[in-house]
């Protein structure tokens, strides 16, 4: 009867054979090897995260090196032992700190969003793409600029970090329904803003 | 995970979770038996399903446009990395050797002595007997000197340093008292009132002595 939902597989999941965890031990031993596979591993999606965030290419990769760089600053703190996903959890929380932590020192956060949709109105898309596929991205930059930070976080981080819910709050720092309304709230959003 | 619909506060917060995949069998049951029979619900689950769905499509629409310098930023970062960990083990210990057989500098030692020594005398002073004190029982005025001696009743004794505190301010009362009658008493066998007064006093034992002898 209703049609089962969406896929819960994104395009950028690496595909794993050695858990985060065991490749975190693996680190903390001084493996430094498998601090290179987990960069590697997750790379294209946090990159990914951090641009839709920031709507910056330089400044996504500038904090992807900021959060590994965290990560190996406070790797003692990180409890492996919390189950398989905490160390994606904890790494995407790593990461969004960064990012409010760049809206901070660059002021308000209203400042932020500002500045985000005068970089959105500055990006220019790619030549080999159609006038219409331009217009789509152009659209979609602006309707996430349009979302709250929380909103906007929480959305993206599902999309490209394919974490469960729970996760997603464990990493946003937040109860699950927070997290879950936020989603609710930015998908009603951002297809209205869309569909304009 | 059995109580997971019970923790979720709204539908809307129900059906994402439905939408997610997130819920556990018997929830998902249950939550497909309420889409059945309430027409509202499902409508408002077809339309976020709708949203999100566009939501995807638009996001996945933007990546294709939008390269991301994967290959750059991996060599980066694990260069980054890489100069952390040099540096890590480079760096000096922050805490510095301590001499063995001394673990703390020298003037803990006096230091913890003497504030031993004060310790035991706190505990001294804290436990000392109030009877030793002559004005140990703060109750004893000057008109029942024998009471100085007695001890107080065990259960009720204050504090040794209480007490003294209280027998102190007692002693003073009485000697306030005491000084007052001294002055008192002087005044009145100054004046002359009081010595005719006492003339006629002693003329009076006198006079009941005769008597008495002469009976």
């Amino acid at each position: 009867m209703i049609e089962l939902p969406r896929t819960t597989t994104s395009p950028l999941d690496p595909e794993v054979t050695v858990s985060d965890e065991t490749l975190v031990g693996r680190l903390r031993s001084g493996e430094t090897a498998a601090g290179d596979e987990l960069v590697r591993r997750h790379c294209p999606a946090m990159l990914r995260y951090l641009q839709r965030l920031t709507g910056n290419a330089g400044l996504a990769e500038e904090l992807h090196q900021q959060t590994w760089l965290s990560v190996l600053d406070h790797l003692d703190r990180f409890d492996d032992a919390s189950g398989p996903g905490s160390f994606k959890a904890w790494m995407y929380r790593i990461a969004t700190n960064k990012v409010n932590d760049l809206w901070r020192s660059r002021g308000r956060q209203k400042k932020a969003t500002d500045g985000l949709r005068l970089v959105t109105d500055q990006t220019f898309p790619d030549a080999s793409t159609g006038p219409q596929a331009a217009e789509a991205q152009k659209n979609l930059h602006r309707a996430i600029a349009e979302l709250p930070e929380s909103q906007r976080q929480v959305v993206c981080m599902r999309y490209y970090s394919n974490m469960k819910f729970v996760e997603i709050a464990a990493a946003m720092g937040c109860p699950l329904n927070t997290a879950l309304g936020r989603m609710h709230k930015a998908l009603l959003k951002l297809r209205k803003l869309l569909d304009e | 995970m059995k109580n997971t619909l019970a923790k979720l506060e709204s539908n809307e917060v129900i059906l994402m979770m439905y939408l997610a995949n997130e819920l556990p069998a018997h929830d998902r049951d249950q939550i497909e038996h309420l889409l059945k029979n309430d027409p509202g619900m499902r409508a408002t689950l077809e339309s976020l399903q709708l949203a999100w769905s566009r939501v995807d499509q638009a996001f996945a629409q933007a990546d294709r446009q939008e390269p991301v310098h994967v290959a750059s930023t991996v060599a980066n970062t694990i260069a980054a990395m890489r100069q952390w960990h040099a540096d890590a083990a480079s760096r000096p210990l922050t805490r510095s050797p301590v001499a063995p057989g001394l673990p703390l500098p020298w003037w803990c030692y006096p230091l913890a002595s003497a504030a031993a020594i004060i310790l035991a005398f706190a505990v001294w002073i804290a436990n000392r007997e109030p009877d030793r004190l002559p004005y140990g029982n703060p109750a004893v005025t000057m008109t029942e000197p024998a009471g100085w001696a007695d001890p107080a009743p065990p259960d009720s004794t204050p504090p040794a340093i209480i007490a003294g505190v209280a027998d102190a301010s007692v002693v003073a009362d009485v000697l306030t008292a005491t000084l007052d009658d001294s002055d008192q008493i002087i005044a009145e066998s100054l004046s002359p009132n009081s010595l005719a007064q006492a003339g006629r006093e002693l003329a009076t034992i006198e006079q009941l002595s005769q008597d008495m002898v002469n009976q």
